[in-house]
């Protein structure tokens, strides 16, 4: 679970999120969309303990993100918008650190080893310094080191960028599963209306560091007094 | 496992791959950077050695005037190392993409300091073993010093560098901490504070003046009483100094309690840091990140309304890109603030040498040997600034190569630009020092305007290196300008650099010596071997210019982003 209790965050004299309260449960996927600059990846950010609060506080399963970092941290996983992986390290390399990390014994990290090798496809080259691999080959990596260690409540920004429209579909299945088998909390973070229609199971709309709209698609389609697709509704909150 | 075990694993397992990789796939390149090495630490250990077998013909002073020179040395290092490790520290704790990986991980704050400290310690200190141990080994050679004396020195160097480095990495912190969002500010106050402490050491040195003759045993005492401050016992470097040369003359008892002392307070230091990234180090890291509001820039700013007449010799594109240059260097402090104190330190030396105790500028003697120092620390100071600066500009357009790779301006504008750029800003900074330097000094015409002269054929081969290298050697992976000069091209800029630097002075400078000081020539001979070394130099400096640049034009062709 993610909890956000009037959060705010200052840059300078520029407010980027107002007093942002904000509750997604387990076993739900809510999708968090907003124009450019409108305080989506700050929130992001501040999730992940990034960023600190100007005010406010961040609970992940109960644990401040804060002040009981670690805890909170052992039970989450983040895929930026930009992600990073050791270049020098080969991938299964750098799946073994993130294992290590997250404290997965030898055993139980070859299972989930073979399990997203295979689901991604990435027995050719796993073995390869990561840097040859192409952007769409990194992320499949990166999302593979992000459910590794079953977290329970993951944070993605942009989660589909690079990946061909196989890997974009294994993606989102596997998002939809984590949810619904193992109840994680996923907060995605994107621009891609389609996919927050598609996969969400509510809706946060962001503008000007405020939540505008809240809800199921239905719901924000109520709220809008609009029946067409996310992107009609969105358009129409945000201009509204 | 420990999270700090897993992290240093990982970079074990990277170092791992990269020797691997120079083993197997860049045989010549190894070989190349390990004979270079060699050379450069077997001519340092013979300076050394020279310099010791000097100061032995001095019996009653040499142990006196060794121990200063050490002390000297180590506290410049430590001085040096401090800096080197904050900086490098700050980059890696708060602006590296590993940072903000790191961030969310499951990983104690305290763990995350020891590991960017770790870092900054390989990358910080690999250059103080490389310097340090010519010194010291011919320190060992030269007073005989027993077996143990080479083990307890490495032993020594390996347990103090903790020390800077601990105090290096505290001092990011606690930069980034209280001035998260001034950045410029906080570099303006500590190139200020350099630049005071250089104006107290000078003040130091002009209050010399007229208390003794030079080179006199009283003006030596009072030369040495000046450098007292590097003897004083609370300076760690004068603790590794004493251990030193308690090992060297076999008193390994003071040897092992300052290999303590030092180890204590590394500890401590380290401890300090621990405690200190336990508590603020998040906390920094966001503030950091928050950074100030956006500043608006005007929509024509005075560079580009005076572009056109200012350089009314360039094509818009070229001029264009020199403009993206100019502005990239100008807003970011971290570049010109390091220029600023390197040359700002030369310009307040040469405004006062005429107050400089030891130098009367009315004898050709120490016109010809000042100028010539003065000309020879001017363009080395530069080529380790266009090493830094100039060398990794192509490889820091990075992932944004594509923006300029993909314009309609032939990939030769691009060289030209950053090689003109680069020439023009070494050229007016070094010129306005040498002008200087000859006016202090009343130099001879013919001389000054040879010096002018050597400055301009520098600046062109080391502009021309620097971006050629540049090119050859790109590393469009790294956003750290650091860890991009850290290379190999980054490594045979700098040698090349020095080499021709050297080369350019020595063959101007050596008929200078004979005729001015030795009186081994002369006039018709002196004119002819200043003619023709002039000649000689021209022609270096049209290859250093040519070569690096044509080879820089044909990779930069090839170059794919």
């Amino acid at each position: 679970m993610i909890y956000l209790d009037r959060v705010t965050k200052k840059y300078g004299s520029k407010i980027a999120v107002r007093d942002l309260t904000l509750s997604i449960p387990p076993g739900e996927l809510f999708a968090f969309i907003g124009p450019n600059g409108a305080g989506k990846t700050t929130t992001v950010k501040m999730t992940v303990g990034l960023l600190t609060p100007t005010a406010g506080r961040i609970l992940i399963h109960g644990k401040d993100i804060n002040k009981n970092y670690l805890e909170a941290k052992q039970i989450l996983a983040y895929i930026p918008d930009q992600p990073f992986a050791y270049e020098k390290l080969t991938g299964r390399e750098f799946l073994r650190f993130i294992g290590a990390m997250y404290g997965l014994k030898h055993q139980a990290f070859q299972q989930e080893f073979d399990k997203y090798v295979s689901l991604f496809e990435m027995s050719d080259y796993i073995d390869q310094l990561i840097e040859s691999y192409s952007l769409g080959m990194k992320q499949r990596l990166i999302i593979s080191a992000t459910f590794l260690h079953h977290p329970r409540v993951v944070v993605v920004d942009e989660p589909l960028v690079g990946l061909d429209p196989q890997s974009a579909r294994l993606t989102k299945d596997l998002f939809r599963t984590e949810v619904k088998n193992n109840g994680s909390t996923i907060f995605m973070s994107t621009h891609i209306l389609s996919v927050a229609e598609e996969i969400a199971d509510r809706i946060g709309v962001i503008h000007q560091g405020q939540l505008i709209a809240l809800g199921t698609l239905a719901e924000l389609k109520q709220q809008s007094q609009m029946d067409g697709k996310l992107e009609d509704v969105f358009l129409n909150l945000v201009r509204s | 496992m420990n999270d700090l075990v897993i992290l240093l694993k990982a970079r074990l397992d990277i170092l791992m791959h990269q020797l691997s990789y120079l083993v197997t796939s860049a045989k010549l390149k190894s070989i190349v950077v390990l004979l270079a090495a060699l050379g450069f630490w077997v001519s340092m250990f013979k300076v050394f050695q020279g310099g010791f077998v000097f100061v032995g013909k001095f019996p009653d002073l040499v142990d006196w005037l060794a121990s200063y020179l050490l002390a000297l040395f180590f506290f410049a290092l430590t001085l040096m190392l401090v800096i080197s490790n904050a900086i490098i520290s700050y980059i890696s704790l708060y602006k590296s993409k590993e940072g903000e990986f790191l961030g969310p991980l499951p990983i104690k704050t305290g763990n995350l300091f020891l590991y960017h400290l770790s870092g900054s310690l390989i990358f910080s200190s690999w250059a103080f073993l490389f310097l340090g141990t010519p010194l010291l080994f011919a320190y060992g050679v030269n007073r005989h010093a027993p077996g143990l004396f080479y083990p307890a020195v490495l032993v020594l160097c390996a347990i103090f560098i903790f020390l800077p480095a601990g105090l290096g990495t505290l001092a990011a912190m606690l930069l980034a901490t209280c001035f998260p969002r001034s950045k410029k500010q906080a570099l303006i106050g500590l190139g200020g504070l350099g630049l005071l402490c250089a104006l107290v050491g000078l003040s130091q040195l002009i209050a010399l003046r007229g208390v003794a003759s030079p080179f006199t045993e009283r003006w030596m005492y009072e030369i040495l009483h000046k450098l007292a401050f590097c003897q004083n016992p609370l300076w760690p470097s004068y603790w590794i100094t004493r251990g030193m040369i308690g090992s060297a003359q076999g008193d390994y008892g003071e040897t092992i309690f300052l290999g303590l002392l030092i180890l204590a307070h590394s500890l401590f230091l380290l401890l300090l840091g621990y405690q200190f990234a336990r508590r603020w180090y998040f906390k920094s890291y966001s503030l950091v990140q928050s950074g100030r509001e956006a500043r608006t820039y005007p929509v024509w700013g005075l560079l580009d309304r005076l572009s056109p007449f200012i350089l009314p010799f360039f094509k818009p594109p070229l001029r264009l890109m020199m403009i993206k240059d100019i502005k990239t260097f100008w807003r970011d402090p971290v570049q010109w603030s390091q220029f600023l104190i390197f040359f700002g330190l030369l310009g307040i030396y040469f405004l006062n040498l005429r107050n400089v105790p030891y130098i009367n500028v009315r004898q050709t003697f120490w016109q010809y040997l000042v100028s010539f120092l003065n000309l020879t620390a001017t363009t080395l100071t530069l080529a380790t600034l266009t090493t830094r600066f100039i060398y990794p500009q192509l490889s820091l357009e990075g992932k944004r190569f594509w923006i300029i790779g993909v314009m309609p301006i032939k990939r030769a504008t691009i060289l030209y630009s950053k090689f003109i750029f680069a020439f023009l800003g070494a050229l007016v900074v070094s010129e306005t020092l040498i002008f200087i330097s000859s006016r202090m000094l009343n130099t001879p015409w013919y001389m000054s305007f040879l010096q002018y002269y050597i400055v301009l054929i520098i600046c062109l081969g080391l502009a021309a290196l620097a971006v050629g290298l540049g090119v050859l050697y790109p590393n469009l992976k790294e956003d750290n300008p650091s860890k991009i000069v850290a290379g190999f091209g980054g490594t045979l800029n700098l040698l090349l650099s020095l080499i021709f630097i050297l080369m350019i002075v020595g063959i101007i400078a050596l008929p200078c010596h004979l005729y001015l000081i030795l009186g081994r020539l002369d006039t018709v001979s002196f004119k002819y071997w200043l003619f023709i070394g002039t000649g000689t130099i021209t022609l270096l400096g049209v290859i250093m210019t040519v070569v690096p640049l044509a080879l820089g034009l044909k990779a930069i062709k090839r170059l794919e982003a």
